[in-house]
């Protein structure tokens, strides 16, 4: 089969070969492995890169006949640790039965957000919302879990995974408290510099489920230091 | 039904850990030793169990040693005011092959790769890092890391980490390899040569 394809993961795999993992247009996730003999391989077969593939296979594992590469993305700085997240996260959190074309298209734009170092910290909250929504985690940010009331701008809320907001009634509450007018503007996709760090705490707490209750290794190496902040 | 004894099949099946050794080629190899070289294949023997027992990691650069120190890590005669950084033992040996280079190392034995679980403790950047804070000789560090994604993410991650440490941070150049053709190049090692082009002087 011939598709365009994003390469999100590339590991050694027996001697002469490399497994990888790829976004592809027409089929989602796949692994395929490629031989890494010839030596115009190894800068192609290089993560971020978008390349032409033609794979055979039924199984689990694709064998890759022909690669051609279409864009070379060149990722510097914090823009190339974020992309070293994204990739991360969807190779975590995707199966590989699953054809989706929206998560081609929302990738391919935050790529060249960060080729072209552009602020990213808004666009990977936006991601990762459309993701969970794509596998069916969609975040309900308009009404309460359970009583399915309303979320009101000045009442305050909690999040629990897979259930959703609840209603913080005591000051005494230990969750992290988040305002309801914040919820409303995330809904309308509305994401200003100031609630992102929040923004990111509901997604990843949304996440967890997905991630079998493991963090990213991205996040714990990556999130203490200066690097995600602009 | 195995046609050799046990011990044979065992040594056999030993050859194989080796990268790149199918089971015919451990075959020809352990009949080799066996048959027709029985003296070398004790050395084989005694060499891999002694390096074994020995050799350990330099505590200083993590490169292998058999005492505290290394080989080049116990070299008075370098110039302490260079550090590279290199991802492996390998790496390391290259660079000093090239003959260009007369300071001190640090081998990663690795490089940062998320997806993997190597992170900057599997790394040994704590001890990098407290070493270069530390000591205080070392005016450039120099990052030989591979020109990967991953080699160079974790070039910007210790970039940052030193960021602090007032260092001189260098990284090899990407570009034309010698006596090669423009013609055949790849389109990235090109760019990034264009990137780095430098003042050719008379």
């Amino acid at each position: 089969m011939d598709t365009l394809a994003w390469i999100l993961h590339v590991r050694p795999f027996k001697d002469q070969c490399l497994l990888i993992d790829l976004l592809t247009q027409s089929s989602g996730k796949i692994t395929g492995v490629a031989y890494r003999k010839k030596k115009s391989n190894a800068a192609l077969l290089q993560p971020f890169n978008q390349l032409y593939i033609h794979w055979q296979g039924e199984k689990y594992l694709k064998t890759l006949k022909k690669i051609e590469i279409m864009m070379p993305f060149f990722l510097k700085k914090q823009y190339l640790l974020a992309g070293l997240y994204l990739n991360e996260l969807l190779v975590k959190v995707l199966s590989h039965t699953d054809a989706m074309p929206e998560i081609w298209t929302h990738y391919e734009q935050l790529m060249h957000h960060l080729s072209n170092q552009l602020s990213f910290n808004a666009h990977l909250r936006l991601f990762e919302k459309k993701l969970l929504a794509i596998l069916g985690y969609a975040l309900p940010l308009t009404h309460e879990a359970k009583s399915n009331t309303p979320i009101q701008p000045n009442a305050h809320y909690y999040f629990t995974a897979n259930e959703g907001f609840y209603r913080i009634n005591h000051a005494t509450e230990t969750k992290k408290i988040i305002p309801g007018w914040l919820l409303l503007q995330y809904h309308e996709d509305n994401i200003t510099l100031n609630i992102e760090p929040i923004l990111k705490y509901i997604n990843q707490t949304a996440m967890m489920p997905l991630l079998g209750y493991k963090p990213l290794n991205s996040s714990l190496f990556f999130s203490n230091k200066t690097l995600f902040i602009e | 039904m195995n046609i050799f004894p046990a011990s044979v099949q065992q040594l056999i099946k030993s050859f194989m850990y080796l990268p790149g050794i199918g089971p015919k080629s451990a075959e020809r190899m352990a009949l080799y030793l066996l048959g027709r070289y029985p003296a070398k294949g004790k050395t084989l023997a005694d060499s891999l169990s002694t390096a074994l027992e020995k050799v350990s990691y330099c505590l200083r650069c993590r490169h292998f040693s058999e005492k505290e120190l290394c080989v080049i890590c116990s070299d008075s005669t370098r110039d302490e005011r260079l550090l590279c950084i290199v991802e492996t033992a390998s790496d390391l040996s290259a660079m000093e092959q090239s003959g260009g280079y007369n300071g001190y190392y640090f081998v990663l034995m690795g490089r940062l790769s998320p997806i993997d679980g190597v992170g900057p403790e599997e790394l040994g950047l704590t001890v990098l890092l407290s070493q270069l804070a530390s000591e205080k000789r070392v005016h450039e560090v120099i990052l030989a890391t591979n020109s990967t994604i991953e080699g160079e993410a974790t070039a910007y991650f210790l970039v940052d980490q030193m960021k602090t440490l007032g260092l001189k941070v260098s990284r090899l150049a990407n570009g034309v390899p010698l006596g090669s053709e423009l013609e055949y190049m790849d389109k990235g090692t090109l760019t990034c040569a264009l990137d780095q082009r430098h003042i050719f002087e008379s």
